[in-house]
């Protein structure tokens, strides 16, 4: 069997003060397999992909490379040995050109002035481009790119010279389904050609679809390392939380009440055509559609962010204009962005800040903020839902994902919203807070108010939406109640 | 959480507090001038030195608010310019005090609707458009006088300089407004919030329903307003309507502002480090005068000890954030 590993981590073991972020964990690796990385955040999947890039040092273990033990001193070390790493984040120069990026930092140069080869780096990366099957040209700058173009270069340059080893790092947290499948097609040609790939998701149907193994990590331990073709989704995610996943969906029995919202003829010219719905009381309408169907722009547009050519809206009866965010607000709207860094928070602003920010008139009466009201405020939401802060003073970007998430929603409640508009809820955010996440929803419903679901997850829309709306090219094409549909009738529409 | 670093729990706590690192430069600063120069600490000098304080601050406190709320304003040195020259002017021709004084005013508050309204609702940058209209206002200026000094010996309007009230001048009445007000409205109040919000995030804090556009509108029209004053106040004190008062002055009053602690993009600061990064820009210009330096080394000093507390500035900022670095 050793012969066959190109790599194994054994009893590596990783601390920082007051942390142990990797206790005894191993890791096997095949050659030319793919193997998939998965846990909620924080059980060690970046420490360990940093201690196997040489960023970090690890306190015990080794690491054994083609049989040989190695030490990973420095990123230096780890990219000589053909280790390569793509990151979530990717980092390239937008201003030069495909061949330049795919040879930065490795110039070739020619003659005694040093003069800088330029066809040749181009003929290369055409090369490498090309027996990957994309289809770029090595000449193009690198901004006119797209962005699932930019990824693709990134894993051209990555693998041009002597990588044993890819590791890849949520690739798909900005690409649609399209480029999804030539990403896919790309690792297994990669992986035929014998360099294995490290495959990070949170996206487990992605993580089932291209992995041949998967290892599950906890609390910085392995708890188990499967065979994808032996494993359910279902077991997948009881070894990462620790619990049975027939408790990550709140239950449903919640009455639905009147409506209470509606939009009529709803048209905004290249965007969607004559949308129109009608929201319930303690409703989760869901709205599901692929990148660029329309549906980012039909929310926008109720909430005042997008002009729109025609159409009424109506709330509790009434037709209402709104034709910027405060008219929402006012009309109690929420909206929860799915740009959370961009859109929904001020990163550098305290926690309590962020809470009251949506409500900043109910802080007492007059043009005075009552400091005390202000406290009482933001300290019921920490607690209400479970925001784990040290403190109300903390600024909110050094909380973790979700539970910035969670101050977004408190931020939305806070303004007494009972219409809360949500695109992609649980974006970025580990099953744990995921769960907590349904919960809440499940309680906003509970206390009368509704809610609009945009989400690309089909298993956390077709269980938490009481109906489905399908968008392609604008308009709606089909309208799904709970538990009358399966998931190839809406993928069905979808591409209607 | 656990502080993972606990040795540098003293440098945080200095770094929580910029404010007080800076009142303490600045204490030591004139306690310094006051034991090297007899003449520094002697009454006349410290006179004119808060009234000559208080002319920056009433104009730096406006320009506090616009940065805090995520822009910049270049115009205020033409404002004051033109603000001189127009009363000056007026009073020439005739024309009643009060209503010299009042339209002169104007100036600055519909400078400010013109800098608002291209940067919030034509979406223009604004560096390049406040750079433009101070270019006008200072044209402007330059036409009216002639280019030439125009005296104005106006007791209602030299009130505004030479007068007191309750024994203490005016001009310093006048910043001691400015800096409660606005302290009180930033710190205090609902529109303060919304102040800070707009710098800290303005998309975020305009999906959260609050109007950015107007707040950001509003602030131009009150840094054009102080700018206006602080015109008032110099030609009252100097009794002349001069092109050439005010001009160049902005970038000493936006140097002061990011020195009290408002980074460059907003969101955080206060009016009391403005009034306390002007007051440092001043001991060292006016204790230096008195040791008799050359104008030209207090530039370069001045300019050097901006870089010193910008650059302890951003490293405490990364200490205590816990980013490396």
């Amino acid at each position: 069997m050793a012969d066959a590993a190109i790599l194994r981590m054994t009893g590596i073991s990783k601390y920082f003060p007051g942390v142990t972020a990797l206790d005894d964990v191993d890791l096997g690796l095949m050659r030319g397999e793919v193997l998939g990385l998965v846990g909620q955040n924080g059980a060690g999947k970046s420490t360990l992909i940093k201690v196997l890039d040489g960023v970090y040092q690890c306190d015990k273990g080794q690491i054994l490379l083609d049989g040989e033990k190695v030490e990973l001193k420095h990123p230096s070390d780890a990219y000589r040995m053909g280790i390569r790493v793509i990151h979530q984040e990717l980092s390239t120069f937008e201003s030069l050109t495909v061949a330049e990026n795919i040879f930065a930092g490795e110039l070739v140069t020619t003659g005694a002035l040093g003069r800088v080869a330029w066809k040749r780096m181009a003929d290369e990366s055409n090369q490498v481009l090309r027996e990957l099957g994309i289809d770029i040209d090595a000449r193009t700058v690198m901004g006119e790119l797209n962005l699932s173009q930019k990824q693709l270069v990134e894993i051209a340059k990555a693998i041009r010279k002597k990588a044993k080893i890819l590791i890849m790092d949520e690739p798909t947290s900005a690409l649609g389904e399209k480029d999804i499948n030539t990403l896919f097609g790309i690792v297994r040609k990669l992986a035929s050609a014998g360099i294995s790939v490290i495959y990070i998701s949170h996206h487990l149907d992605e993580v089932f679809r291209i992995t041949d193994r998967v290892m599950v990590l906890r609390d910085g331990k392995n708890v188990s390392t499967l065979t994808t073709g032996d494993t359910s989704r279902e077991e997948l995610i009881t070894l990462m939380v620790g619990r049975a996943i027939s408790e990550m969906y709140p239950k449903r029995r919640i009455e639905i009440g009147e409506p209470i919202f509606e939009l009529r003829d709803f048209s905004l010219r290249g965007a969607f055509r004559e949308v129109g719905f009608t929201l319930r009381g303690a409703e989760i309408l869901g709205i599901f559609g692929l990148l660029g169907c329309g549906k980012d722009e039909i929310i926008e547009s109720i909430f005042g962010l997008l002009e729109r050519d025609a159409g009424t809206l109506w709330v509790s009866g009434k037709s209402v204009s709104i034709k910027a965010p405060f008219e929402a607000t006012q009309n109690n709207l929420g909206l929860v962005p799915v740009d959370r860094k961009k859109d929904g928070f001020a990163l550098s602003m305290k926690v309590k800040e962020n809470i009251v920010m949506a409500n900043v008139g109910g802080l007492g009466k007059g043009w005075m903020i009552d400091r005390r009201l202000y406290e009482d405020k933001a300290k019921k939401w920490v607690a209400a839902l479970n925001i784990k802060t040290p403190s109300l003073n903390t600024i909110t970007e050094s909380l973790s994902g979700g539970n910035q998430q969670k101050v977004v929603l408190a931020k939305c409640l806070e303004s007494g919203a009972k219409v809360v508009i949500m695109n992609e809820p649980t974006r970025g955010i580990d099953v744990g807070a995921k769960v907590e996440i349904y919960r809440i929803m499940e309680s906003i419903c509970e206390d009368g108010g509704s809610i609009i679901m945009l989400s690309s997850d089909l298993p956390e829309i077709m269980s938490l939406a009481d109906r489905v709306l399908v968008v392609s090219k604008g308009r709606i094409t089909a309208e799904l109640a709970y538990g009358e549909y399966t998931q190839e009738m809406l993928l069905h529409a979808a591409n209607q | 959480m656990t502080d993972p670093r606990p040795g540098k729990r003293g440098v945080r706590l200095l770094a929580a507090n910029n404010t007080l690192m800076l009142l303490a430069v600045a204490i030591i600063l004139f306690a310094t001038f006051s034991l090297m120069s007899q003449s520094f600490f002697s009454r006349y000098n410290l006179r004119t030195f808060l009234i000559n304080l208080s002319f920056f601050v009433i104009v730096a406190t406006g320009e506090t608010l616009v940065l805090i709320s995520g822009n910049l304003d270049f115009s205020i040195g033409g404002v004051i310019a033109l603000t001189s020259v127009l009363v000056a002017r007026l009073n020439e021709l005739g024309v009643n005090i009060y209503l010299a004084m009042l339209l002169s005013l104007l100036v600055g508050a519909l400078t400010g609707v013109l800098n608002g309204w291209l940067v919030v609702k034509m979406k223009l940058n604004s560096i390049i458009v406040t750079l433009g209209t101070s270019a006008v206002t200072a044209g402007l200026a330059l036409v009216i006088s002639n280019a030439l000094t125009i005296a104005i010996f106006e007791d209602t309007l030299g009130f505004l300089g030479r007068g007191t009230i309750a024994r203490i001048p005016v001009p310093i009445v006048l910043m001691a407004v400015a800096v409660t007000f606005a302290s009180i409205v930033l710190h205090r109040s609902k529109s303060g919030f919304k102040i800070y919000a707009s710098g800290a995030n303005s998309r975020a804090a305009y999906i959260s329903g609050i109007n950015t556009d107007s707040i950001q509108l509003v602030l131009y029209v009150i840094c054009g307003f102080a700018a206006s004053l602080g015109g008032l106040v110099l030609t009252a004190l100097s009794a002349v309507g001069m092109p050439r008062h005010g001009v160049g002055q902005e970038i000493a009053i936006i140097t002061a502002v990011i020195l009290g602690g408002v980074p460059l993009g907003g969101g955080k600061g206060s009016v009391v480090g403005t009034l306390i990064g002007m007051f440092i820009m001043q001991v060292i210009y006016n204790g230096l005068t008195q040791l008799n330096v050359i104008p030209y080394y207090i530039q370069i000093i001045q300019g050097l000890l901006l870089i010193l507390i910008v650059t302890v500035y951003v490293r405490s900022e990364r200490i205590s954030r816990g980013v490396k670095q």
